[in-house]
């Protein structure tokens, strides 16, 4: 009987996983709002966690996030950085990490309840 | 996802205002422009915004006032023509300074929804915890 | 004894078991829907898987951006975190009393 590999445990870690990878995009993106030339880029592990829950594929194993190029328009020195955009998602992603983080603590607790 | 929507809708209406505060800003910039008769004269720009269909705003449009100008006597101006006319640009400068304390007050109030959504999403985040 | 607050959360109060008479007469708890305790234990436990399923369905939902309120989730994890409580404590109420009652007999 194992814990670690519960399907929900998977899913919880593939949500952090990604949320992880996005946060640090993010931080990329906003760090080079000046840099000419630089393109921003963004994180998709959403469509391949939703994928995996409903065609049951979760049960093998994480899912791995997707790193995408973002398209907002570029600016003449070749940048296309939008910093509200980056700035909206930033705090999304940051509350979207506590939310799963959190069910990931209500999870294990769950588990030490009944296992009393 | 649908339980940071009130985020979104906020961030639509900080870029709307940013827009519009960069057009009165522009306008009041070049209220006092002048250009010979033969040229345009500096166009006022009005930033129209409409709804978003899955909620927010959006700039819907940024349309240019008359190109006519005030036509203005000015003899001892550079750029003024036989008649000693030139453009003056047509810049209603109590409308455009209204406009700015609006748009201000609208850019501030969306500020707030941001801050009242990361408050409200942090209590919800704390329900059930001691 | 009626706790009506245990009640609302699913649970059957406690009614001891009546020994000797299990097989002509079934005591019936004042509100469940089957009348021995095993019953009782049984029923708590479904209500206590689904509130379970609930929870880790909203999770699932949250981890893949398709929640619609966060209090959905956090609520429904209350609720299970809760039941999950109460039906570890009836259960070690239940197996106390019955080792009690087993001590009884042999001494």
């Amino acid at each position: 009987m194992s814990f670690a590999t519960e399907p929900i445990t998977s899913v919880l870690h593939s949500a952090l996983d990604g949320l992880a990878l996005r946060q640090r995009v993010i931080a990329d993106n906003i760090a080079n709002v000046d840099t000419p030339g630089f393109r921003a880029t963004s994180v998709d592990f959403e469509s391949s966690l939703q994928a995996a829950i409903s065609d049951g594929s979760i049960v093998d194993g994480r899912v791995t996030a997707q790193m995408l190029p973002t398209d907002t328009p570029v600016g003449e020195n070749g940048n296309n950085v939008d910093l509200r955009k980056e700035t909206l998602s930033a705090m999304q992603s940051q509350f979207q990490y506590q939310m799963v983080s959190r069910a990931v603590s209500d999870h294990f607790e769950l588990l030490k309840t009944v296992a009393q | 996802m649908g339980a940071f929507d009130m985020l979104g809708i906020a961030n639509t209406s900080l870029g709307m205002h940013q827009t519009w505060l960069d057009a009165l800003a522009n306008n009041i910039a070049n209220a006092n422009d002048v250009t010979s008769t033969d040229q345009a004269a500096f166009q006022t720009q009005m930033v129209t915004a409409q709804a978003r269909p899955d909620g927010g705003v959006e700039v819907s449009g940024i349309a240019l006032g008359s190109a006519e100008g005030v036509l203005t006597y000015s003899p001892d101006h550079p750029l003024a023509d036989a008649d000693g006319m030139v453009r003056a640009a047509d810049v209603d400068m109590s409308s455009q300074m209204s406009q700015l304390i609006i748009a201000q007050r609208g850019f501030q109030a969306s500020v707030q929804t941001t801050k009242t959504a990361q408050d409200v999403y942090a209590s919800a985040l704390q329900i059930g915890r001691p | 004894m009626s706790v009506s607050g245990i009640e609302a959360a699913g649970f059957t109060p406690y009614v001891a078991p009546q020994l000797g008479v299990q097989s002509t007469q079934r005591p019936q708890g004042p509100s469940g829907p089957s009348g021995d305790f095993g019953g009782m234990v049984l029923d708590g436990i479904e209500r206590l898987e689904g509130v379970q399923d609930r929870a880790e369905g909203l999770a699932a939902q949250a981890a893949s951006g398709t929640l619609s309120n966060i209090h959905d989730y956090t609520m429904a994890a209350t609720e299970a975190a809760v039941t999950t409580q109460l039906t570890v404590a009836v259960r070690n109420k239940a197996v106390e009393a019955f080792t009690e009652i087993m001590r009884m007999q042999v001494g």
